[in-house]
């Protein structure tokens, strides 16, 4: 307790003597408040230019690991739509010169406002050091630097962890490229789809199945604080619900839950999971504390209450309902208590999904035999449909609450076929990518930053 | 008295300096960062994968011959980065993980022997995946995208903004019942209200240079709409121009909320980039009185249409 009242009065103090440096720097720097006061309210949204560089190497063999980083690195930052790599036939000054100094000049000239130099080394002991520095072409100043030593097999993990160095440095907010997705890989006709539980990097690579497809597997929800997820699995008619660990490969069996209707999400703390029961025809809320295995009733009414997902306090939860008429989207608090709800729009809502960042609820809307991925504030306001089609379902955010994943199905072609794929966008609502996989997908899952 | 004082400190700091540099070495005067701490490690999925069930057809073979025996240890290290072709050793120093990143730090870098020596089987890499690359399809970014209409149904790259339309730049693929207002205030007779201005120089010629300013930083301020808070970052920053247009000094106003916000850093740097980038600013030299010292304040809200 003292503790805590400690740091924050040196906090305080800290951001004291800073606001004093300040005003002494900006006294006798002579760029005081100014005459004239000119108010800027129009810009444009256009990802940054930025020089990805092949990191520098001085063999041969380490050259090789520098420029599939490099290229990794720019893929990421390219597929985030914030970004913009620079053509590398572009660019005028070389890697080993650039080893010594950036010259900006050369950098601005072709339009680059960020660059990324690196390189990498194969040390003695076998590992492998890769090194990079992002500059301010304009600035002509070094932003950042860091360095990594790992096992030379682990370069593609080490370009993913710098590409979100880079994008958080860049963006003020958390990466997302050191993640991976789970979804349901389908294939097969639609009489006898064949599902299996899959995993993949957030850029496709890396791909495996998990299960064979001898049971239907559905609704793989990850953990938000370890590698951990969860997912339905049939036996027979009965619904179980598997917990399943990425690191130690352990699984066991939550519960059997005949009439669940959605696979439990985690809460944020990944203590306890959430879910909807159908009991005596009625489906309700419910939550299981993993520690104790105890179920917790939180809604009681004669409605379908569904879906739910934690805020990411665990202060709130966000669920569907059909109370009001039509499925539409209601806000309680953690213990059931004050119900509100939040979305009064005509069409029915479904799978709301609490982003990480707090700021934002996704879900799906159906309206007039259209589907739709949307966001709106958790009080309702600002609601935007971000993208639409035949069947656009199952949104989930990226770690750092920026990007939504979720996948879309076409009409059955005249074989009576349908395409089922995953994609991403930006909360924008734009940059809207496929993420390939190997077969049609369904129901991607996106995993916190790896630890 | 104050000469003894100042020999004194004089002294002091000399030999202050010579104790750093025996204990850091020479400095740096390239600003070295610090660093954060990842552990990399390689969760083997094949092997999961055989855990759960019998391994799965794979689509795209891969030599699981020979994965290599779990590592002890792709452990990471923090190391300093210098400039210079030939860095000199870091200095080891405990630090917690991930540190923050911002400030230039004192030369000395950290070196964290990240204790977990986690197996960690990597993944078989070798090449003979049908891989291109990134996996994700449409890798065409979208067009510039111009501070447009709210309401615009698709993909394609909108249209040029009529520069005096209220817009937003967050899209919404539903016709939206509420179309934005419409037109601006007159930001410019705003932004003259503020200050006090050398009475020697009309308003209207005031006007003129004001709209200069701003629609030549509406080419070089590129934002993010879809950063938090992102329509409520207000960032002011204080110019002093040469007589040349070209930008002398340029300070944030705010420098604690720079240290203690990382999403108003980010948008304040967005900002500050726009002036390095229209640096120099074409302005009338005889008006050089008017405009050598200015006060830019970006506030993308009226962008954002609410």
């Amino acid at each position: 307790m003292t503790t805590e009242i400690n740091s924050k009065l040196i906090a305080r103090l800290f951001a004291l003597v800073l606001a004093l440096a300040a005003g002494a720097a900006a006294g006798s720097g002579g760029a005081a408040r100014a005459e004239l006061v000119v108010d800027i309210t129009r810009g444009f949204v256009e990802p940054l230019p930025i020089a990805v560089t092949d990191f520098f190497a001085d063999t041969p063999e380490d050259m090789r690991f520098g420029k599939d980083i490099a290229g990794v690195v720019a893929a990421d930052l390219e597929r985030s739509g914030l970004f913009r790599p620079i053509e590398k036939g572009a660019f005028i000054q070389d890697p080993a010169t650039l080893r010594i100094a950036p010259k900006f000049g050369d950098w601005r000239l072709i339009n680059a406002q960020a660059l990324i130099s690196g390189a990498t080394q194969l040390q003695a002991d076998g590992r492998l050091r890769v090194e990079f520095r992002l500059w301010d072409v304009f600035a002509e100043t070094q932003v950042t630097g860091l360095a990594y030593f790992t096992t030379p097999a682990n370069w593609r993990r080490v370009a993913h962890i710098i590409a979100d160095a880079i994008y958080k440095r860049l963006t003020g907010e958390e990466g997302y490229f050191d993640t991976r997705i789970v979804y349901i890989a389908e294939s097969g006709p639609q009489t006898r789809r064949l599902k299996r539980l899959s995993i993949m990097d957030q850029d496709g690579e890396n791909h495996r199945f998990l299960t064979d497809g001898s049971s239907l597997v559905l609704t793989p929800r990850f953990s938000p604080t370890t590698q951990e997820i969860t997912y339905l699995s049939y036996v027979g008619e009965t619904p179980r619900v598997y917990l399943f660990n990425l690191n130690t490969g352990q699984q066991e069996v939550l519960g059997n839950f005949p009439g669940m209707t959605f696979a439990p999400r985690f809460s944020p703390d990944g203590n306890r999971v959430i879910m909807s029961l159908a009991r005596q025809g009625n489906s309700e809320i419910y939550d299981m504390d993993l520690r104790t295995r105890k179920i917790t009733r939180l809604t009681n009414h004669s409605a379908i209450d569904t879906s739910p997902s934690y805020s990411p306090d665990g202060q709130e939860i966000v669920f569907n309902s059909d109370r009001g008429g039509a499925q539409q989207i209601y806000v309680m608090s953690h213990d059931g208590g004050n119900v509100r709800r939040i979305t009064f729009s005509p069409g029915r809502y479904a799978t709301p999904v609490w982003s990480p960042r707090g700021d934002l609820i996704a879900f799906t809307r159906i309206y007039q035999g259209e589907f739709y991925i949307g966001v709106m504030r958790p009080d309702g306001s600002g609601e935007r449909m971000l993208t639409k089609g035949f069947l656009v379902e199952g949104p989930t955010w990226a770690p750092n609450g920026r990007v939504l994943s979720y996948y879309r199905q076409g009409p059955a072609d005249a074989r009576g076929e349908v395409s089922s794929k995953l994609h991403t966008i930006d909360l924008t609502g734009f940059n809207e990518r496929e993420i390939v996989t190997p077969i049609d997908g369904s129901d991607p899952a996106w995993s916190p930053l790896i630890p | 008295m104050s000469l003894m004082r100042s020999a004194a400190f004089f002294s002091g700091a000399l030999h202050a300096s010579v104790l750093a540099v025996l204990v850091f070495g020479l400095p740096s005067f390239v600003t070295p960062l610090n660093e954060n701490v990842v552990p990399v490690e390689i969760v083997n999925l094949a092997d999961l994968a055989d855990l759960m069930s019998k391994p799965a057809p794979e689509p795209t073979p891969e030599p699981k011959a020979e994965e290599p025996a779990p590592e002890p240890e792709p452990e990471q290290q923090q190391a300093k980065l210098e400039p210079e072709p030939t860095p000199p050793e870091p200095e080891p120093e405990p630090e917690p993980e991930a540190a923050p990143e911002p400030e230039p730090e004192p030369p000395e870098a950290k070196v964290e022997p990240e204790p977990e020596p986690e197996p960690a089987p990597p993944p078989p890499e070798a090449k003979p995946e049908p891989e291109p690359e990134p996996a994700i399809a449409k890798p065409p970014v979208p067009k510039r995208r111009p501070v447009v209409k709210l309401a615009k149904p698709a993909k394609k790259a909108p249209p040029k903004p009529k520069p005096d339309q209220l817009t937003s730049i967050l899209r919404n693929v539903e016709k939206l019942k509420d179309q934005p207002k419409p037109a601006a205030k007159d930001k410019t007779a705003k932004a003259l209200e503020k200050g006090p201005v050398a009475p020697r120089v009309s308003v209207f010629e005031q006007n003129q240079m004001v709209q200069a300013i701003q629609q030549q930083l509406r080419a070089c301020w590129r934002l993010d709409p879809g950063a938090r808070e992102a329509e409520d970052m207000v960032v002011e920053i204080n110019v002093r121009l040469n007589p040349d247009g070209s930008v002398r000094q340029a300070d944030i106003v705010d420098t604690v909320r720079m240290v203690q916000d990382a999403y108003f850093r980010s948008a304040a740097e967005n900002a500050k980039r726009a002036i390095d980038v229209c640096s120099p600013f074409k302005l009338p030299v005889r008006k050089y009185d008017v405009w050598r010292e200015l006060t830019l304040r970006f506030n993308p809200r009226e962008m954002f249409g609410t």
